[in-house]
């Protein structure tokens, strides 16, 4: 039974033109930004007091990416079988390196915590509304 | 008046900080371990009575507490321990310019004392506004071998960085009250398991914890560090 799962599977993969399986790619979604307000932080006000304005997000050595507000920025064709360094600027500033890993999970996101100002990789599955990304055109 | 044993938990918060009920969870799940003595260095329940309320700000959980006789006290929900910041040169570190303090985010209104921290603030009260001798004096209690053992008041915080850093909020705590404050030294954040070994601190965290989302409502569950074995910290 388990053997036939798993040939479904496979099938419905290549009857899939396109899907990161045949691709071999990973994608990373990096997800709106909460801009600082003003007032103090709590959890009705979680940007409160965020000192920094602008951040962008550079992957292998690449262009920095600016982190936008409003709508999330979905970066593709990323190996998949490679650790990727995420660097993560405030204001110009080398703030946080993350080092991004694949696993089972080919569609990544990478989101700012406004209450804790702390920056996450995890699975996009997982994140749900909080990761909105659209294919780059 | 007999000994208090005090759980209460905070607001679940908004949006993507949004734990649902996950904290009330965790906080019945606890409430059920201080009956069964199954949750490693919380004192012995010797007969108290065990009190679980839900509050959305300081005044209401100076309410809980101002009755008195508390011999131990734990909080679920939101809450943080800010790095101390360095003037740096080359990401060396020079001097520090200021101390990183800790917070507990109780509730998700913004009003008076939603927050609890260090200084007064227009949301935060600070931690000298609690009032100090409600927790109970070290009592002697009659042993399960019928030696006799001493219960001493304790606080313990079940959120982010509890016990993290140079001045975290157990710190803080156990200035003001002069009772033993327990909250976790990991570094990051927090996640829910339903793995008792892992609730207890018997094992480190794993990527399948950090991706589990599959929550049973009726289920025991925990609120652990992210990162590595819980390392509760007295202070």
């Amino acid at each position: 039974m388990g053997r036939i799962a798993l040939l479904f599977l496979v099938g419905l993969e290549l009857l899939s033109p396109g899907v990161a399986l045949v691709e071999g790619a990973g994608s990373l979604c990096i997800a709106p930004i909460e801009a600082p307000r003003g007032g103090e932080k709590s959890l009705a006000n979680p940007s409160g007091g965020n000192a920094a304005r602008a951040y962008s997000v550079q992957i292998d050595g690449r262009s920095s990416i600016a982190v936008a507000a409003d709508h999330g920025t979905l970066v593709e064709a990323l190996d998949l079988d490679k650790s990727h360094t995420v660097v993560i600027y405030a204001d110009g500033v080398r703030k946080e390196t993350l080092r991004l890993r694949f696993g089972e999970h080919r569609a990544q996101c990478l989101w700012f915590n406004a209450l804790y100002e702390t920056w996450s990789l995890t699975p996009r599955a997982g994140m749900g509304k909080f990761c909105p990304c659209e294919p780059q055109r | 008046m007999t000994d208090r044993f005090v759980v209460i938990y905070g607001d679940p918060g908004l949006g993507v900080h949004n734990a649902g009920q996950l904290f009330e969870m965790s906080a019945k799940t606890h409430e059920r371990e201080i009956r069964a003595r199954t949750f490693p260095g919380v004192p012995e329940l010797s007969g108290s009575n065990v009190e679980l309320y839900h509050v959305s700000s300081v005044p209401e959980l100076v309410a809980d507490i101002d009755a008195g006789n508390v011999a131990y006290l734990a909080y679920f929900g939101h809450s943080w321990a800010w790095d101390d910041v360095y003037f740096t040169i080359f990401r060396w570190r020079i001097f520090r310019t200021s101390e990183g303090t800790g917070k507990l985010y109780i509730g998700e209104r913004a009003v008076p004392g939603s927050n609890l921290g260090e200084t007064r603030n227009a949301t935060t009260a600070a931690v000298a506004d609690l009032p100090q001798g409600k927790f109970s004096r070290p009592t002697n209690l009659s042993g399960v071998s019928g030696g006799i053992n001493t219960r001493k008041a304790q606080i313990r915080l079940f959120g982010c960085r509890g016990g993290y850093g140079s001045n975290p909020m157990a710190a803080l705590l156990a200035h003001h009250l002069k009772v033993e404050v327990y909250g976790c030294e990991n570094s990051g954040g927090s996640l829910f398991t339903q793995d008792p070994r892992l609730g207890r601190g018997q094992r480190a965290v794993t990527q399948s914890d950090i991706e589990f989302k599959a929550f049973n409502d009726s289920a025991d569950t925990w609120l652990v560090p992210i990162n590595g074995v819980p390392r509760f910290k007295m202070f």
